[in-house]
This record gives structure tokens, C-alpha cells and sequence, in this order.
């Protein structure tokens, strides 16, 4: 994938493992990406065919959309920016200083569950690469 | 009321949060994160989604100001911050390699809108970057048969924001 966020073969490998972690524990989640902060895409797993170079560019703009109106609501920090649509989610959240994480899911996901998965697949990432 | 609004764009870098924060009348909306690819030698933060400030004009109109991201692969978010605009402030940063073509490859992207609308063009750093000129800016306008003001101008210097402003609201529908 293009990008110039340097990550070593090491690392894409442990996302990429991530990655699949994620989408195995979860039934509904049929891909994700790890996302550079500034909307380069890094790695992916996808069961489908996704425009990832697109998509990383929308997903990180409303990724700081959603934080910068957490912050003017005095909601403080944002955790997820979820987007449901008829034919499914996407969940956005942020891994560290550098990177999101990306899931698409079918409609018929728990939310609930969706959102703990994002959230414990970030964590992890997050303190393996000490972000 | 009527709404005005306005939108910025111009590389990464240029002066686009800036601009708009010079003149905002709150502390503008800013989307900014950390740069992580060949940008981030010259810039730490680059705006993602947009910039959005307010100003009010003399008469109790407000303007609305949007700033986009530079970069071609936010070009969904020009579409989205353009509609309903009247306006497109184009700046162009003359220490870079080819200004004139960055000029030309912002005129293409918002070719459409800025028939359809107008616009101005502001040209930043010529204080240490003096060439191209400003004749060769109006010159490479009328090979294209624009006819757009272009104004020296640093973003930092508030009359100059509000200067290009007032350019663009003589061309621009708004009367
Ligand atoms: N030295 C110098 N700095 C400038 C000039 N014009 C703009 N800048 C700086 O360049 C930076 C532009 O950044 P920013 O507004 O975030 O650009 P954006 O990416 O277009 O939004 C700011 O730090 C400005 O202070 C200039 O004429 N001279």
C-alpha cells in the first residue's frame, strides 16, 4: 500500500495480525485498516474489495471532525466517530498520535460488541508499539 | 439574512489556518494533526478536514470562512466546503519550486466553481521570494483567459487578509 509513514515489516506484519485478530472475533466486521493520522492508508484486511487510499482520507478528515467537535461541545475527548448506515457501520477511533484504526461491519452487529472489539484491538496496538 | 461564504485553499503550508485565524472573530474551528509523510519536514500539522472562522462586515453581514486541506487526496472535502460558496481565495506560496504551476493545478481543481463564482489570488512570501512577479501571475492568467486580481500578500498581516477580502468581493457575485 502507499504510504510514507515509515513502519517496518515487523510492524505491518503485528497490524496486519491485529487486524485479523479483530475481524475473527467479531463475525460482523468484514474489514479493517490502520490509517495514518493525515489519511494515508498503512495496512488493511479486508474480506471485500475497498477503495482503502479513498476511504483513509475521508476516515481521518472525520476523525478530526469528530474530535474537534467533541472538544467545542466541552465533551472533551472523542473515542469513536461511528457512522450507520442502512447496509452497515463504520467505526473510526484513534491509536496513539500517528494512527486510527478503521472497521466495516454488517448491519446485523451488536454495536455494543463492535465498539469493545475497536476499542481492545487499539489498546493493544497501542501498548505493544508503547504509542 | 443573506450568507456569505468564502473558501480558502492553496498547498499544504501556504497560510490558509492563518489566514482565517487573522481575521476570525472566534477561534477558529481547526482540524489540524501531525503530519506523517514527506510534508512533515517542512510542517509538523496539516489541516485534514477544514477550517472554518466567521467574520461580520460593517453592514452586520457575516462571512463565513473555509479553509480546505492542500492535498489532492482530500479532494472530497472541496467538494463538500464549495457548495453554497461565493467566493474562492487561492493562495499560492512563491517560495515553493513553480508557483505558476501550483497556481495552474488550483485553477483546474475549481475550474467549475470559479466560473461559476470567482476568485482571487494571493500570492504569499514574495517579500523573500519575489519571483514570479506579479506581471507574470497576470500574465499567466490571461493565457488562460482569467481575468482574477492577484495580490501580494502575507497571511500574518491581517489588512492584507481583509484586503483580499474586499478583492474578492468586487469580483464575486456579491454586490
Ligand atoms: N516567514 C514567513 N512565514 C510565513 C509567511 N506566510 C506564512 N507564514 C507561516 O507559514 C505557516 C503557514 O501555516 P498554515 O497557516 O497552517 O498553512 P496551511 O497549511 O495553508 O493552513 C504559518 O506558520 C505562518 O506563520 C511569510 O510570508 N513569511
Amino acid at each position: 500500500m502507499s504510504s510514507r509513514l515509515k513502519i517496518s515489516d515487523e510492524a505491518a506484519q503485528y497490524l496486519s495480525e491485529q487486524l485479523n485478530n479483530l475481524i475473527s472475533s467479531n463475525e460482523g466486521i468484514y474489514a479493517a485498516l490502520i490509517i495514518s493520522i493525515d489519511g494515508h492508508p498503512l495496512v488493511k484486511q479486508a474480506q471485500d474489495d475497498i477503495h482503502e487510499s479513498k476511504l483513509a482520507a475521508m476516515m481521518s478528515s472525520l476523525l478530526a471532525l469528530g474530535e474537534s467537535i467533541a472538544r467545542e461541545s466541552g465533551q472533551k475527548l472523542c473515542q469513536y466517530v461511528i457512522v450507520d448506515n442502512s447496509d452497515g457501520f463504520l467505526v473510526d477511533l484513534r491509536v496513539g498520535e500517528r494512527m486510527l484504526l478503521t472497521v466495516l461491519a454488517r448491519k446485523d452487529t451488536n454495536l455494543g460488541m463492535l465498539l469493545s472489539a475497536c476499542k481492545n484491538s487499539a489498546e493493544t496496538i497501542i501498548q505493544r508499539f508503547k504509542l | 439574512m443573506s450568507d456569505l461564504k468564502f473558501i480558502f485553499t492553496g498547498t499544504p503550508g501556504v497560510g490558509k489556518t492563518t489566514a482565517i485565524s487573522m481575521i476570525s472573530e472566534f477561534d477558529p474551528v481547526v482540524t489540524d494533526v501531525l503530519t506523517t509523510d514527506e510534508l512533515s519536514e517542512q510542517k509538523e500539522q496539516t489541516t485534514v478536514a477544514m477550517d472554518f472562522g466567521e467574520i461580520t462586515l460593517d453592514d452586520d453581514e457575516k462571512i463565513r470562512l473555509y479553509g480546505t486541506p492542500g492535498q489532492r487526496r482530500f479532494k472530497f472535502m472541496w467538494e463538500i466546503l464549495i457548495d453554497g460558496g461565493l467566493g474562492l481565495v487561492i493562495l499560492i506560496d512563491n517560495s515553493r519550486s513553480n508557483p505558476l504551476e501550483d497556481l495552474n493545478i488550483y485553477l483546474e481543481n475549481f475550474r467549475d466553481f470559479i466560473h461559476d463564482a470567482g476568485a482571487v489570488v494571493g500570492v504569499t512570501r514574495m517579500q523573500t521570494h519575489p519571483d514570479p512577479d506579479l506581471d507574470q501571475y497576470y500574465a499567466e492568467l490571461e493565457r488562460l483567459d482569467l481575468d482574477l486580481p492577484v495580490l501580494d500578500i502575507d497571511v500574518r498581516e491581517k489588512d492584507d487578509v481583509i484586503m483580499l477580502l474586499d478583492a474578492l468581493m468586487a469580483v464575486s457575485d456579491y454586490s
